[in-house]
């Protein structure tokens, strides 16, 4: 982890972007512009009616779960999957379960907002 | 010429329905025309697109590109993909879908030599995907590799994988990735290829 950043590794979605700086930025953006409409979604889907917020919320779960690999956001992806076994065994997670999930989600955009402008490919 | 007779690449990709990488890929090796302005930008004759268009239309030729079909739902995935089998100069067509809808219909159309499905999607999702594939003996020949974050519990939930498909956990490793995409484009090159 970059001692920089205490939400995301910049530096694993730099690799994936094949270190290149010009893409690391622009998938940075994409995730800032993507990132709230899925957790939209998932704040949605616990106000469904029991039987069909499970699937809603598992998909809307999935996908920031997926994102925020990319970005390195590993608290944030333990959290999801957390949630997901949760909404597995017991059924979905109720708003008041989402709250750290929106907490964390903007600790992780406000450090890959930075990132964008400061990261540089090693340190900040 | 006049400038309503050329395209950018961006345009030539959007026409051909394959990436921007595989229209750079397709200039750089000859197979399409195009030249670059003053400003370095690529342009592309509108003619060139379309006799690219005729021919790709036709059966397989000897040594004809393999195609790789890649459905993926999310945008950040999708512009990694592209960017990591960009660089790994595979003799291969490069096409993206979005939804599982979308790419039913184009393995009906182009019939692609290797698939690599994300599973979790809105309405049509990857298994079913898949599960159209296997169910086609029209398409046995097709490469298939599933592409997800489930984990182990969440993937034996949905049924596991399916007999003769590949799964790639992600984070996908790319080095992996990319000797089975060199596998599968060395056999479609070696079908494609003429009889000795």
């Amino acid at each position: 982890m970059n001692p920089a950043y205490g939400a995301i590794d910049p530096l694993a979605l730099f690799a994936a972007s094949g270190h290149d700086l010009a893409l690391f930025r622009s998938l940075s953006q994409i995730f800032l512009d993507t990132t709230p409409a899925m957790l939209a979604r998932m704040q949605q889907a616990v106000l469904q009616e029991p039987g069909q917020s499970n699937v809603a919320f598992l998909s809307a779960s999935h996908a920031l779960r997926g994102v925020a690999v990319l970005v390195g956001a590993r608290g944030l992806a333990a959290l999801l999957v957390e949630l997901e076994a949760q909404a597995k065994r017991g059924g979905c997670p109720d708003s008041a379960a989402l709250e750290p999930v929106s907490t964390q989600l903007a600790e992780v955009c406000g450090e890959v907002l930075h990132s964008i402008g400061a990261f540089r490919g090693n340190a900040a | 010429m006049q400038p309503v007779d050329v395209c950018t690449t961006q345009r030539a990709a959007e026409i051909l329905g394959i990436s921007v990488t595989s229209v750079q890929q397709l200039v750089e090796s000859g197979v399409i025309e195009a030249w670059k302005t003053k400003g370095g930008h690529r342009r592309i004759p509108l003619s060139a697109v379309q006799a690219y268009m005729g021919a790709a239309s036709q059966a397989a030729r000897p040594g004809a590109l393999a195609s790789i079909l890649i459905v993926e739902d999310n945008p950040m995935q999708r512009a990694l993909y592209e960017r990591q089998i960009g660089t790994w100069e595979l003799p291969a067509v490069l096409r993206f879908c979005t939804n599982g809808y979308q790419a039913l219909i184009e393995i009906a159309r182009h019939k692609p030599d290797i698939l690599l499905a994300d599973i979790v999607m809105e309405g049509i999702d990857g298994y079913e995907v898949i599960r159209t594939i296997l169910a086609d003996p029209v398409l046995s020949n097709m490469h298939i590799a599933m592409l997800s974050s489930l984990t182990p519990e969440q993937l034996a939930e949905r049924g596991g994988v399916p007999p003769g498909v590949v799964f790639f956990s992600k984070p996908v490793n790319y080095d992996e990735l990319r000797g089975y995409l060199r596998a599968g484009c060395a056999q479609h090159a070696r079908h494609a290829a003429p009889a000795p």
